[in-house]
């Protein structure tokens, strides 16, 4: 009976250790700004502007831009 | 990115597909509102049917709709067998218009003809505008 407690103890105490891990293994994309306005602009001129992507999970973050 | 080909507002979006399992499509947008500095009325000239032999004109105002003086350097119509333009470089004041005279002459073939007349500024971000042409020749 004594072994069967611990057995079930040690059980839980194993899916307490994994059930975090499980969760947040894994990539996360963080964007802090995900809108530009450039305001008013010439005919002609370019407008550029860096979009920060920062990876805030802890798994490798992979993105691709897709085409227009 | 160019805003040459907009004459209002932009808007543009950009999809990045990511491996994230809570975000595998973020989309980023960009606006703009685009104005005109320098403006041609009509931006496309469509001569309609021409007879071979006959020479046909048409007149696009070109406005300086900026706060300052606004130089055409250069005034070329292509293809310059066939089109010619007057007047040559001009500066226009703010606010201030001016007519171009775009001049067709048809030559022996006959059949659909397109061309344009450039417009060279001296504005840094605006070192060329264009005016399309088009045309249908007709044998008498």
């Amino acid at each position: 009976m004594k072994n069967a407690f611990v057995s079930v103890g040690g059980l839980i105490l194993l899916l307490l250790l994994l059930c975090p891990q499980v969760s947040y293994c894994a990539p996360k994309a963080f964007i802090p700004d995900r809108a530009y306005d450039a305001g008013e602009v010439p005919q002609g001129k370019e407008i550029s502007h860096v979009f920060r992507l920062k990876n805030t999970g802890d798994e490798p973050l992979t993105f691709k831009v897709r085409p227009c | 990115m160019s805003t040459y080909s907009y004459t209002s507002n932009l808007f543009k979006e950009i999809k990045v597909e990511t491996n994230d399992p809570k975000a595998d499509l973020i989309v980023l947008t960009m606006k703009a509102g685009v104005f005109e500095t320098l403006k041609v009325s009509p931006r496309l000239v469509n001569f309609g049917t021409v007879l071979q032999g006959k020479t046909e004109t048409r007149e696009v105002t070109v406005q300086n709709v900026s706060k300052k003086p606004l130089k055409i350097t250069k005034v070329e119509a292509t293809p310059s067998e066939l089109l010619t333009v007057a007047p040559d470089p001009f500066t226009l004041k703010p606010g201030q218009s001016v007519k171009l005279g775009i001049q067709l002459t048809p030559g022996a073939s006959d059949g659909y003809i397109g061309g344009n007349v450039s417009l060279e500024t001296d504005l840094s971000y605006l070192p060329r505008k264009t005016i399309h042409v088009r045309a249908a020749i007709k044998a008498q």
